[in-house]
């Protein structure tokens, strides 16, 4: 449990001013999350990294061969 | 010799998707509002797999073939929810972070857990650094429990309570199998 202690930690000694700071620094301030539940089978991402920068797959099965070949290319 | 805690996760999806995760080890990320967020899903146990399988076709009526994985996940670095003192100081972390932020009452209701799950993921060093794995127990309020333990006088056991592993980190997840092909 020591990493959330230490988030928790950090979070309470943190001003509101370096908050504001770090969520501009990480670009957080303007992410947008989508709150919307939606069962979608067919969307994926690829890594950590795709999902970082929103870069959600989306699976059918007309585009099947376009996406392996993307998830070769990722490779 | 170092012992490394894991479990056996199973996943189900599709053919392809499924070919990709053992052939290739791309793993499966999603992004789950009503969960644990982003992540791959795994269930602890292949009977729920197989539930999801069913709920899969149920809902898809364009998929006609799914497939079982099932895979060791690496518990080194947890996020256990299961541990109610956990559970308790992650609370307290988004109580201190969405007060930060300026959310309303109202709106810190609104915000799911899986989205609650990713902002602090997603804002503190300490979160992403550390836990690789959460877990969670499920609660399915649909699911009716077993003769044997409802009409058991005093049976304390349920059905109604599943384990959810969220993998955030591929390198976590090794092994990967196909258990089993399943046909509509």
């Amino acid at each position: 449990m020591n990493g959330l202690l230490k988030a928790l930690q950090t979070s309470k000694e943190m001003s509101q001013e370096r908050f504001n700071e770090l969520e501009k620094i990480k670009k957080l301030d303007k992410k947008i999350y989508n709150f919307n539940y939606t069962d979608n089978f067919f969307e994926v991402y690829l890594n950590k990294d795709s999902y970082l920068t929103s870069n959600k797959i989306t699976y059918t099965n007309v585009l099947e061969n376009e996406i392996n070949k993307n998830l070769s290319l990722a490779v | 010799m170092k012992l490394i805690p894991n479990i056996i996760g199973y996943h189900t999806n599709d053919k392809t998707r499924c070919e990709n995760f053992i052939k290739n080890s791309i793993g499966i990320f999603s992004e789950d509002t009503h969960w644990l967020g982003y992540g791959m899903y795994f269930w602890d146990n292949k009977s729920n797999a197989t539930y999801w399988k069913d709920e899969k076709f149920r809902k898809h009526k364009e998929i006609n073939v799914l497939w079982i994985t099932q895979a060791n996940i690496i518990i080194d670095e947890i996020l256990d929810l299961t541990d109610i003192e956990v559970a308790k100081t992650f609370e307290k972390l988004w109580e201190d972070y969405s007060s930060k932020k300026g959310f309303l009452q109202n709106e810190n209701n609104e915000i799911p857990i899986g989205k609650k799950i990713d902002m602090l993921f997603d804002f503190y060093d300490e979160l992403s650094n550390e836990y690789k794995v959460i877990k969670c127990y499920g609660q399915y309020k649909g699911i009716k429990d077993l003769n044997i333990f409802y009409r058991t006088n005093n049976c304390k056991i349920t059905n109604k309570v599943r384990v959810i592993y969220s993998v955030r980190d591929e390198k976590k997840i090794s092994n990967p199998k196909l258990l089993e092909e399943c046909l509509r």
